[in-house]
């Protein structure tokens, strides 16, 4: 009778020791598996991963190529955000790493938007600082993050509390009708592939090479902290008749416009936004090597969760292959696995979607799945070749929506920021008016 | 009986394929609907309007705004 022998009985706990990730004990025979440049256990054979790539090329090429054929200039950086998009993908579907990838473009989208949210502001508007003459003429810019605080005074009261026509004729709505699509499409992955402020926190989390701060002694249940915030600020908000989150705990106002500072209370709130910047997206995820800001702060983030659910995509973790070895637990940047949440083989509501868990899980345990569709079976997973099988599988179909809508998100963003680095080589100045 | 269960079992999973499939497709659809103008036809019908703002930024709200 053959033995069966179980590679990773041996597999210790990856969790950080003095900064330092202890070694994950496996069968030599699987150790390959884990070396960098190798490829995991669900990648796709080559002619799956080069479908996929063509395909979204194509895609991606018909919408920013082709929707800027109008500016030469444009439609040129285009290209090469595509190109980029491109290779990418093809390296996430063919090696199967793909936070590793994703972190790539999601960085590149989040350095982007502060490389061309301001100079953009500025031909906008003609100055930085926002006065009180802004507010009235709306001429503010509008995020994502403003969504929760303003449906309730809006169903209410019929009216915008946030002040902006400066982008947009119609306001609010394009940002509304965006979250719409980005919800249906991939839920909670909007966190992981589409929010531009996420991109900032995902660089700095990336930077050192090591842990600086170890998270063993960390205490989990702050990850419900967003869901209280949520709560306050939609509360707030409806009360206030204010965008209170915008006024006050907006991490991101340090890097986007700031309220001409007046008075003493301006200068406290400037203060706070900068000192919340500083902590939460780049002290914290330098030091910890994870997305403090995402994770244990962003309230849009906590009401992604909740509006996500709607999205059949999920985070699951196989019973039959999970040893319970923690690695995911050390590694999640948003802290939506404890060992709680484990221990059941489960993760979070707050997962957002990023793939760095099976990355580092050690029997491919965790994948991305469908609601109602059992997991992949052991053998299943391993197998590669039947083509497509593996294009349409779960996490070829996430990867994709998600690649194909946050290259979509940040095709605009990403190429005019390229022309204007272009710009400030040449003329010494980053706006192109 | 256990037929019928796998039945609608299969029929779940095909399903969901489907909806994941017509998913992805909805993204460029999305993004066509923002350059075709059905999205301003749409917000324009949305009966929530702009606040209107003071000179020192605070939104006026006039007693009647509020729906009975």
């Amino acid at each position: 009778m053959k033995e069966t022998v179980n590679p990773f009985a041996d597999a210790k706990p990856r969790l950080s020791r003095r900064g330092r990730e202890a070694r994950l004990r496996v069968n030599p025979e699987q150790a390959p598996a884990f070396m960098p440049g190798s490829r995991r256990v669900d990648s796709h054979s080559r002619g799956s991963s080069i479908f996929l790539t063509a395909l979204l090329f194509l895609f991606l090429g018909f919408m920013l190529i082709g929707g800027n054929r109008r500016n030469p200039r444009m439609m040129a950086a285009s290209a090469v955000y595509v190109v980029f998009l491109t290779v990418l993908a093809y390296l996430i579907f063919r090696t199967g790493f793909v936070s590793r990838y994703r972190s790539i473009f999601f960085s590149a989208y989040g350095l982007a938007f502060v490389l061309g949210f301001i100079p953009m502001l500025l031909e906008q508007r003609g100055h930085l600082a926002l006065t009180g003459q802004d507010i009235a003429n709306l001429d503010t810019p509008l995020c994502h993050l403003t969504i929760p605080m303003l449906i309730v005074p809006g169903l209410v009261y019929g009216v915008l509390i946030f002040p902006t026509k400066l982008f947009s004729d119609l306001g609010f709505f394009p940002m509304l009708f965006l979250w719409l699509g980005a919800t249906l499409t991939i839920g909670k992955g909007w966190c992981s592939w589409g929010c531009f402020y996420g991109g900032l926190d995902e660089f700095f989390s990336k930077l050192l090479p090591k842990r600086r701060l170890s998270s063993r002694n960390f205490n989990y249940k702050l990850r419900w902290f967003p869901f209280a915030l949520l709560a306050v600020i939609v509360l707030w908000a409806f009360l206030a008749l204010e965008p209170v989150y915008c006024s006050w705990l907006c991490p991101f106002k340090a890097v986007t416009e700031f309220v001409k500072p007046v008075n003493l209370l301006i200068w406290i709130q400037t203060g706070l936004f900068i000192a919340l910047f500083l902590g939460l997206v780049v002290v914290l995820p330098l030091l910890m090597k994870r997305r403090t800001q995402c994770g244990l702060f962003c309230p849009f983030g906590a009401f992604q969760s909740l509006a996500g659910l709607v999205n059949p995509y999920r985070v699951r973790v196989d019973k039959d292959k999970c040893t319970q070895c923690g690695a995911c637990v050390a590694e999640c940047p948003t802290f939506s696995i404890t060992e709680e949440t484990l221990a059941k083989h489960k993760v979070s509501i707050s997962c957002a979607r990023c793939g760095r868990c099976m990355e580092v899980c050690p029997r491919g345990a965790i994948q991305y799945a469908l609601l109602g569709v059992p997991l992949r079976g052991g053998t299943e997973t391993a197998a590669r070749g039947r083509f497509w099988k593996e294009v349409v599988r779960p996490d070829s179909l996430f990867v994709f929506a998600a690649l194909l809508f946050g290259g979509i998100i940040s095709g605009g963003m990403v190429a005019s920021s390229l022309l204007r680095i272009l710009h400030f080589v040449q003329t010494g100045s980053l706006l192109l008016k | 009986m256990n037929t019928i269960r796998k039945f609608f079992v299969a029929a779940r999973i095909k399903l969901m394929y489907l909806i994941a499939v017509l998913l992805v497709l909805l993204v460029p659809l999305m993004f066509f609907a923002f350059g075709s103008g059905i999205v301003e036809k749409i917000g324009r019908k949305i009966p929530i309007r702009e606040g209107t703002f003071s000179a020192t930024g605070e939104l006026q709200l006039d007693r009647g705004d509020i729906r009975k």
